[in-house]
């Protein structure tokens, strides 16, 4: 005699759950819709479909809702007890096995996506290239070494240390974040961090919850709800290798908006330092060729907008690629689209950026690769029944045709 | 319940469990964040524009005002009209620095550190009678009455630019109207009118500070000169050069010590011409100004830059053609079915604003009227 099954199993693998799942991942994309009308793609992901609860407000009410990650997770265990370890092996199950391995791919592409992509975007100018993208949303602090250019009086980078937002956002003037690596020969003490401000002359208007350097201080503004709004400012002390916290070092401000990164020299060498959004590498360059943008009549609303670029792999060949709406460039796991253009205000003859989406994601085309794989497990699974009957009804009218002739 | 099909064996039963669970609670791992402070060492990298670092970085050339510049070699400041600011000649007090310069603020210090003093030189179009409502509006930001004749008659004067103006001071609790707040402040203040313009020399602080720095303040104003500076020199701007031609019905008003040129149009309109230095903020803010002024929401930058656009004086400027309830710049409507057109035309090196407010039915019939008169403009000199 078979064991009966455990109810924890029969829960997890029941039909009921699926659908209950199912109609919580509807509600949840019809208020993650809504919700990103007002407070931008970034948040809405976080809350509706990167989360494992949160509360939906509607009205007075306030309901308790599980977060996507906690539904869709649900999900992957129900179609795994009862879509593959549940459900009778045959030959007349193989289709439905075949489309349950199309959604459970589905969801793995999302899992994929949701730990090992990273997307952003890149602006050129025509002639500029570019070896990596930019974060829309997260930042880093940069430490650029720097040697001089001959004869142009500038400075440029022969190597960088970088380090991501996490190690310096809770840092305040008791409790300092210390940056540091080997082989840098400074340490840099992030004493305060505003994750939405402005560095602006110190007047007597207002006030800095952090120390004035050189006349400017960090204005701390109201973070928005749309994150890549938001410029944060850092208050650092940097001092040689090694040192205590307790040593007082040179001040600087750090400013995701500032237009050249704060300068410092130790041993003959000079460092550059900046807070930055954080950046990608693309697996080739990407060189802007020329921007191309065709207006409505008599406006300057664009009516469409193209790029030839040149993409240069590591071997320093050249491919010319045309980067349009809906024809991005596909290549080493990344894909670049045409997605902005500026400066908006620009005047006639001025010279306009073009600017690129890129995302980087491991499976970015197994969505497709599922729908094929559950087109032909609903063919196999449904198309035997079609074709008996299709058969059934020829039957049936040709018995009716030959009983109308008799 | 109904479940999808066969038993399965208890033991089967707890490792998929455990697998579920243990996939699920990695999904929350992965999330965690990295609290190390140790920097990782990468090659240089390249986002297409600031790799290259100019020697010599100054805080004002990290933190003044941004744009998103072509690369060297684009000629951008004849492509974008040129906002180039003239190189003024001074002597700058020991205890002053100089800070980022904004739209208004030509010349910006600080002064004695982190005192919260600072000083700027700012030039507005304007009259000789601007002078008095300035000197007023500085009072009425120390709660002060509006200064009688005896009293403005009775100020010490100074030079700037070579005209002589009076020196304002006031003490007490100050308040700007925006949100800048000092409970003890100090003003020392000069106003002299030149050309077509005002310009304003203004030192604002901590009293004792101020007390502390009036005779930098006047040695600095004497100091103060534009030898280098035609294109902004205030007898130089479009506000001195402008001739127009208006209909012989509209009534010629006082143009006070903003508006170049001020009518009053038809039952109620009121049409006003103004240059500001620079962008003043921009063509997409000030249209968004005028939107606020009639009880509109604020449009988006790109639909207002989509707009219709006019020629005046050879430049592109965006007409604006609105209707609602009449609010200016108070809070409380005062035409209840207002129109407001206008123009906003950006120019090499200062703003040109037209805009006639007032009963829709006034403004209406006024439009033809008002395109006209500002196909009429002319700067001096051209034909």
């Amino acid at each position: 005699m078979k064991d009966k099954p455990n109810p924890v199993v029969r829960l997890l693998g029941s039909y009921g759950l699926c659908i209950t799942l199912l109609l919580l991942l509807l509600i949840l994309t019809f208020a993650g819709t809504w919700y990103q009308v007002e407070a931008g793609l970034f948040q809405a992901q976080k809350r509706y479909f990167e989360s494992w609860g949160l509360i939906q407000h509607l009205g007075p009410l306030r309901i308790p809702l599980p977060g996507g990650m906690l539904v869709m997770g649900l999900l992957a265990v129900n179609l795994l007890f009862g879509g593959f370890v549940r459900i009778r092996k045959s030959a007349r199950t193989a289709g439905v096995l075949i489309v349950h391995t199309g959604i459970a791919m589905l969801l793995l592409a999302g899992i994929v996506k949701q730990q090992m992509s990273d997307d952003g975007g890149v602006m050129l100018f025509e002639g500029e290239s570019a070896t990596h993208y930019q974060d829309h949303y997260h930042w880093e602090v940069a430490v650029r070494e720097l040697e001089p250019v001959p004869s142009s009086g500038m400075l440029r980078s022969t190597g960088e240390w970088v380090v991501g937002e996490e190690s310096f956002r809770k840092a305040t003037a008791d409790a300092p974040a210390r940056l540091k690596a080997e082989g840098m020969p400074f340490d840099i003490w992030v004493r305060g961090y505003a994750a939405n401000s402005q560095v602006m002359p110190k007047g007597p208007m207002w006030n800095s919850p952090f120390p004035v350097v050189e006349g400017f201080a960090i204005r701390a503004m109201e973070k928005s709800d749309q994150a890549e709004a938001n410029f944060p400012a850092l208050y650092a002390e940097i001092t040689p290798a090694g040192s205590t916290s307790e040593v007082g070092g040179m001040p600087v401000l750090l400013w995701g908006m500032a237009n050249a990164p704060a300068m410092y020299s130790i041993g003959g060498r000079s460092y550059a330092i900046d807070v930055r959004k954080k950046r990608y590498p693309m697996p080739f360059e990407l060189k802007l060729i020329k921007f191309t943008k065709e207006d409505h009549p008599r406006t300057r609303m664009a009516r469409v907008f193209s790029s030839h670029v040149e993409k240069i792999t590591e071997g320093g060949e050249s491919i010319p690629v045309h980067i349009q709406m809906n024809e991005p460039l596909r290549s080493g796991g990344v894909t670049v689209f045409q997605s902005s253009w500026g400066p908006e205000n620009a005047r006639p003859n001025t010279p306009l950026f073009s600017g690129f989406s890129v995302v980087r994601n491991p499976s970015d085309k197994w969505p497709e690769w599922s729908c094929w794989v559950i087109a032909f497990g609903m063919t196999l699974a449904f198309g035997p029944r079609l074709l008996k009957y299709l058969g059934k009804e020829s039957m049936q009218r040709r018995r009716a045709a030959e009983g109308k002739v008799q | 319940m109904k479940t999808f099909g066969m038993n399965l064996e208890p033991a089967r039963t707890r490792l998929v469990l455990a697998g579920a669970l243990l996939a699920l609670s990695g999904l929350s791992a992965c999330d965690s964040s990295n609290a190390s402070g140790e920097m990782r060492r990468q090659a240089p990298t390249s986002v297409g524009r600031g790799e290259m670092v100019p020697a010599g970085v100054t805080p004002e050339m990290r933190f003044g005002s941004r744009s998103m510049t072509p690369p060297a070699g684009h000629d951008a400041a004849a492509a974008q009209g040129s906002h180039a600011l003239p190189e003024f000649e001074y002597d700058l007090p020991d205890t002053w620095k100089q800070i980022a310069r904004t739209d208004i603020r030509l010349l910006n210090f600080s002064v004695q550190g982190d005192s919260g003093a600072t000083c700027y030189l700012s030039v507005l179009g304007g009259s000789v009678e601007g002078i008095r409502d300035n000197v007023d509006r500085w009072r009425r930001q120390f709660g002060l009455p509006a200064i009688t004749d005896e009293e403005l008659a009775g100020l010490p004067t100074l030079k700037l630019f070579g005209e002589v103006g009076p020196v304002v001071s006031a003490s007490g609790p100050f308040a700007d109207g925006m949100g800048g707040e000092i409970a003890d402040a100090g003003l020392r203040g000069l106003i002299v009118h030149r050309g077509g313009a005002l310009a304003f020399l203004k030192l604002v602080g901590p009293r004792e500070v101020v007390g502390a720095e009036a005779a930098n303040f006047d040695r600095f104003a004497e100091s103060l000169n534009l030898p280098t500076a035609p294109t902004v020199e205030p007898s130089q701007s479009g506000a001195s050069r402008l001739t127009v031609v208006a209909p012989p019905e509209w009534k010629v008003k006082d143009p006070g010590s903003v508006r170049l040129y001020s009518y009053e149009v038809g039952d109620g309109g009121d049409l006003s011409v103004m240059f500001l230095p620079g962008e003043a903020g921009g063509v997409p803010m000030n249209i968004n100004r005028w939107r606020g002024q009639v009880g509109l929401d604020a449009a988006p930058e790109a639909d207002l830059l989509a707009g219709e656009r006019m020629t005046v004086l050879g430049e592109e400027g965006w007409w604006v053609d609105l209707e609602g309830s009449y609010k200016g710049m108070g809070t409380d409507v005062l035409v209840d079915k207002a129109g407001l057109i206008g123009v906003v035309v950006p120019m090499a090196s200062e703003t040109l604003f037209v805009k006639l407010a007032g009963p829709l039915d006034v403004v209406q019939a006024e439009k033809e009227r008002v395109r006209a008169y500002i196909q009429s403009f002319q700067m001096g000199g051209q034909q």
